[in-house]
């Protein structure tokens, strides 16, 4: 298999700009989703046999009323009883307030789990592909949601957890944006998957971050009549 | 014509070259030319491979397309010839960097109060050049303001099977200044060039019908669509988004 040059090095530690990246042709995607695949295979293998059944898939509903991406998401029991679990208070206002971002990401991952999540949750996505596109990092705390982070940014909990939200916002927004900074967020997690299946939480929302990602890759490639 | 208060700031790319051939043939000479030559002589930004300089396979449909810039575009020729050949005064200084001391002290040593913008690709105007006195007037690959930021055709491919060019001042926010003019046209069949041909034939189009209307003002530029507020900024499209954008069928596009 051709190399995947997008996630072949850490990316926490040499990020990629992906300017001018080279055109390969149709094969290209069959190597992205191969790579994909292995990475997905390489941490479930390391989660099951320290957690059994952190992987068990279950359905949840995207928009009703939504005919942009009629993708079924999944997530785990594991991760659904987390988010109901760890969401704290009220979301802050994504106009100005300082945030936590884990704090954040439960809130949003609450609100995508339901059909139709508030207003203020568009705002928050954008402001998320913002900092991870700019920086290539997410950190633990935003003073203001149009500033540079500051802490800890080799958190991967809070690396996967916001490549699920990201994931679990296609169905809702059909917005290429969330699409694109989550494929990015995803090379950065499927160059470290060593580290990633050292955690539970990152590695569980890592693995239903990329298979949510390919099924939406998929009906993308589907609706614009590419066969590989 | 003679454009004696626009000058240009090129690069040896793709994009200058066709915008300076573009000017060239419809008799639009700019004052001056700063070319910034890349030092360490190692491909950058917006340059093509050498080899791949010279043939562009186009399907009916894109020659069509092409025919309809009206341009005639040779892309053996480097920005330096066509200067030379047109006689337009120009400075070639070893920099590809815009915001460079040497680059700087060009500038504002020029007495022309306009400069065109056409550098390496991904270079940021900062805010030393931006108000160091002269206004810079920038040709945006995309329809603005509805996709601004960066690889923005890509974006509209897969939203509109279009693409798009607008020129604007540029400010210290990006895609934020007043547009002058815009243009909205279909894909090319042939998506694969759209980075280096079709979108420098495009912007060279609007660039063009910008200097058009600034001539037809009576060589003002209180012209154009104004302000640029709204629309979405996006961020350079990953290679795997831009693969399905480009092998995509342009007829089932959009949906």
């Amino acid at each position: 298999m051709a190399g995947y040059s997008y996630s072949e090095v850490n990316r926490l530690d040499t990020p990629h700009s992906y300017m001018y990246t080279p055109f390969e042709g149709i094969s290209f995607l069959s190597t992205f989703v191969e790579t994909r695949l292995a990475a997905i295979t390489s941490i479930e293998q390391r989660i099951e046999e320290k957690y059994p059944g952190s992987l068990a898939p279950v359905p949840i509903s995207s928009a009703p009323s939504s005919l942009l991406l009629p993708i079924q998401m999944q997530l785990s029991a594991f991760l659904i009883d987390l988010i109901n679990s760890s969401r704290p208070g009220e979301m802050p206002s994504p106009q100005k307030e300082p945030v936590e971002t884990r704090d954040l990401l439960f809130h949003l991952l609450h609100q995508l789990m339901q059909a139709e999540p508030d207003h203020e949750s568009a705002i928050w996505l954008n402001h998320l592909c913002r900092w991870f596109e700019v920086r290539k990092v997410i950190s633990t705390r935003y003073p203001h949601p149009r500033r540079r982070g500051i802490g800890e940014s080799r958190d991967l909990q809070l690396y996967g957890l916001a490549a699920l939200a990201l994931s679990l916002a296609l169905p809702h927004y059909d917005n290429y944006k969330h699409l694109n900074a989550l494929l990015k967020l995803d090379d950065l997690l499927c160059s470290v998957t060593g580290e990633v299946s050292a955690d539970r939480v990152a590695a569980v929302a890592t693995c239903f971050a990329i298979k949510n990602e390919l099924k939406t890759i998929e009906l993308l490639m589907g609706r614009s009549g590419i066969k590989q | 014509m003679r454009l004696d208060d626009i000058a240009i700031v090129a690069a040896e790319t793709n994009r200058s070259q066709v915008y300076l051939q573009a000017l060239v043939q419809y008799e639009l000479y700019p004052n001056f030319v700063l070319v910034m030559v890349n030092p360490d002589r190692q491909r950058r930004p917006g340059q093509k491979e050498i080899e791949s300089q010279t043939q562009i396979k186009t399907t009916d449909q894109d020659e069509t397309l092409i025919e309809q810039f009206d341009i005639k575009y040779n892309p053996a020729e480097t920005v330096v010839a066509t200067l030379q050949r047109s006689g337009i005064p120009y400075l070639a200084i070893e920099s590809a960097d815009i915001n460079s001391d040497p680059v700087y002290y060009e500038i504002t040593h020029r007495n022309e109060s306009v400069f065109i913008y056409s550098g390496y690709g991904g270079g940021i105007l900062k805010k030393r050049v931006l108000s160091c006195g002269k206004r810079w007037l920038h040709v945006h690959g995309g329809y603005l303001p509805d996709y601004k930021g960066s690889t923005t055709n890509y974006y509209s491919l897969l939203r509109e099977n279009c693409c798009g060019a607008s020129s604007l001042w540029l400010e210290s926010k990006i895609d934020a200044g007043p547009i002058l003019l815009r243009h909205k046209v279909e894909a090319p069949q042939n998506r694969k060039s759209i980075d280096y041909d079709f979108d420098s034939l495009l912007r060279a189009r609007v660039l063009l019908d910008t200097i058009e209307g600034y001539l037809t003002n009576g060589m003002n530029w209180n012209f154009g669509v104004g302000v640029c507020t709204g629309g979405e900024t996006y961020y350079i499209m990953h290679p795997l988004l831009r693969h399905i954008a480009v092998l995509g069928d342009p007829a089932l596009s959009g949906q």
